[in-house]
């Protein structure tokens, strides 16, 4: 009885996920679908094959959404695995503060963030180039990447660390051969988070971008709000490909050691 | 110790402060003649700035203009960015003192042209001596060519497309009989209730429509005539007002909420949801028929007192660095290729700027010769039936006065 209870909370559940998933799909390829038909009448898979294969316009934003998204990941990292060590493993004046701090991106209005962001990088002469709107995505991929390491950190504390100072490593041995295979699983979440961030930003890319990064979601946006839901639906698989399949490459690689950390 | 932690923390802020010196060079002049302007934008990139949602206007650009400005040398680049968006850019580039942007040219119109020209964003004056198919197929003293909205362009615009709101009814709900009046709208509705709605305000068509319930319960030249501010506007309106409040429990959902977007009208038109759909594009019916969203069942109609028409515009920011091909990519967006290339079904069947007068036959000849396999009104029809907008402040003031009194009335 709690083994069916438990199967069929786990259908519900992926239903839930795959339904939404299941309509983007059959609305990429379905033509005629009219309110209360269950299936669109026709379906044409000649379309959404011309538009994923030929489309230089869908090819090209693809590669500029990749690029500004590695750029990111490599940015959020630098940034946020040296907050997270400090606020998982000391104490310091202001740590309450920075907690808080952390969070601010993501409680004011990305409009607000966003014009005055705008304001600044034009003050730079930074609007427009790579490193300003890789600056701008990083910044909302700050919060998540911090907090998922600063858990992970905070688990095991520096005990191991000190430890492996104790023992006469290093602080940069101690660093390799201990923090990092510790955070491993933290600084996988963070470098999974920070490129979904990245690849679904719209305003930033579109304002601070200055029309240089015409990235997948800035195409696509125009055509959801236009209700063109037949392309939209396109760019939306799209968008589903290049976010899953790196995705699933990191998780492989990091698998066997987090069998390890299972074990233990 | 202590300052030297202080010195690393502010370290990135020198750095990027550092970056701010390069000052932009001054803001490029508007070119003598159109001759000047083709020899000094060859080999140069220019950009168009315009809401990128339609694809059969995306692919009009890609695959008509962009291949005209190549064999003049000139590459076009199109970024699809919304009216609202541009203007808050190329504001905030005002106030951060920036001389030199991106943005080339621009699709613009009514409030955003109102708000545009208030805050001095354009660059000017873009003479029709500038523009030879302007001269040559606009007349000057069209009223849609002298003012947007009853806003003066004052050459900081230069029209681009044709818009009027037209009805689209099904033949089957209306039996071949449209509601081509306020009063017979009203009196089918309560016939039939629940099978009509219009799509909220701001949304352009809802607000248009909406004005065209003015225009049919008071009349043009009174909200004309109202002065510009909240109370002046309602004094005038509240019969039409009144007639929406009328109407409201007839509507789909007893009028406690409207669909938000035009996507989700036509949607709810095309299930036959409701019996009407509205469009500021004459040539609508036809395109969605083509695009298979829409049947032979839908057709369109017009008020017999006529429906709210506007023009769309391109404007070049005074930020523009290539405001030389700019002026290029206006006259070719105008040319009588474009445009009559633009007329077709896959290029979303936008009726050109050009004035009734000067229009070419060839053109004129293709739009009327298809009115009855598009399931359109003829264009010359069309044109007699043609009000004014009224003025860019008050479309606001009216959208506030529907939200308080009709919306949320009970």
């Amino acid at each position: 009885m709690r083994r069916l209870n438990r199967y069929l909370i786990f259908m519900i559940s992926l239903l839930v996920i795959l339904m939404p998933l299941m309509v983007i799909i059959v609305l990429s390829a379905g033509t005629n679908w009219h309110y209360p038909d269950l299936w669109p009448q026709t379906f044409n898979m000649n379309y959404v094959f011309k538009m994923l294969f030929s489309n230089h316009e869908l090819l090209s934003s693809l590669s500029s959404s990749i690029t500004l998204a590695i750029g990111t990941v490599i940015l959020t990292l630098v940034i946020a695995y040296p907050t997270a060590i400090a606020l998982s493993y000391y104490d310091f004046k202001g740590k309450s503060f920075l907690n808080v701090l952390i969070y601010l991106p993501l409680i004011i209005p990305s409009i607000a963030v966003l014009t005055n962001m705008d304001f600044v990088m034009i003050k730079f002469g930074l609007e427009g180039s790579y490193f300003g709107v890789v600056a701008v995505h990083t910044l909302f991929a700050l919060p998540y990447a911090i907090k998922l390491l600063v858990d992970n950190l905070s688990v095991l504390k520096n005990k191991y660390e000190l430890a492996s100072l104790n023992l006469g490593a290093s602080s940069r041995q101690t660093f390799i051969h201990v923090t990092l295979p510790l955070s491993r699983l933290g600084l996988q979440g963070a470098v999974m988070m920070s490129y979904i961030i990245s690849m679904t930003q719209y305003l930033g890319t579109l304002l601070i971008g200055n029309g240089n990064f015409l990235t997948l979601s800035v195409r696509m946006f125009p055509f959801t709000q236009s209700g063109k839901y037949q392309i939209a639906a396109i760019y939306a698989i799209m968008f589903m490909l290049v976010t899953l399949i790196p995705l699933y490459i990191i998780d492989v690689l990091i698998t066997p050691r987090r069998k390890e950390v299972r074990a233990e | 110790m202590r300052g030297k932690k202080l010195l690393a923390f502010l370290m990135p802020i020198f750095i990027l402060a550092g970056c701010s010196s390069n000052k932009d060079s001054e803001t490029q002049k508007l070119p003598n003649s159109y001759k000047s302007a083709l020899k000094e934008a060859k080999g140069e990139t220019v950009t168009y700035y315009g809401f990128g949602g339609s694809d059969t206007q995306n692919l009009w650009i890609d695959k008509v203009v962009t291949p005209m400005m190549k064999d003049k040398g000139i590459t076009l680049k199109r970024v699809p960015m919304d009216i609202d968006t541009i203007l808050n850019k190329l504001t905030t580039e005002k106030e951060a003192g920036k001389t030199s942007g991106n943005m080339d040219v621009v699709w613009i119109n009514g409030e955003n042209f109102y708000n545009a020209k208030k805050l001095g964003l354009l660059a000017g004056p873009v003479k029709s001596s500038l523009i030879p198919n302007m001269q040559k197929y606009m007349d000057p003293n069209d009223p849609d060519v002298t003012k947007d909205m009853s806003t003066p362009v004052d050459h900081l615009e230069i029209p681009y497309g044709n818009a009027q709101l037209v009805m689209i009814g099904s033949k089957s709900m209306f039996k071949g009989d449209y509601p081509t009046s306020a009063d017979k709208l009203m009196t089918w509705a309560k016939a039939n209730p629940g099978k009509l709605t219009y799509v909220a305000p701001p949304d352009f068509t809802g607000s248009a429509f909406i004005r065209n319930i003015i225009y049919e319960t008071v009349g043009y030249k009174k909200l004309n005539d109202a002065p510009a501010t909240k109370e002046g506007v309602y004094k005038v309106i509240k019969p039409s007002l009144d007639y929406l409040n009328e109407i409201k429990p007839y509507l789909w959902q007893q009028g406690k909420t409207y669909p938000k977007t035009t996507a989700q009208l036509d949607k709810m038109f095309a299930d036959h949801q409701v019996a009407m759909d509205f469009s500021y594009n004459q040539m609508y019916a036809a395109t969605q028929k083509q695009d298979g969203q829409f049947t032979d069942d839908a057709q369109s109609f017009v008020f017999d007192k006529g429906t709210v028409g506007n023009f769309n515009y391109l404007a070049i920011p005074k930020t523009s660095k290539q405001k030389a091909a700019a002026i290029v990519l206006i006259n070719t967006m105008l040319s009588e290729k474009a445009q009559t290339a633009r007329l077709s079904l896959k290029y979303g069947a936008v009726v050109s700027p050009y004035s009734a007068d000067k229009m070419p036959s060839a053109m004129t000849d293709k739009l009327n010769n298809s009115d009855d396999t598009n399931n359109t009104v003829p264009v010359n029809d069309l044109a007699k039936k043609r009000l004014p907008e009224v003025s860019g402040k008050k479309i606001p003031i009216i959208e506030q006065l529907w939200k308080e009194h009709v919306l949320n009335a009970d």
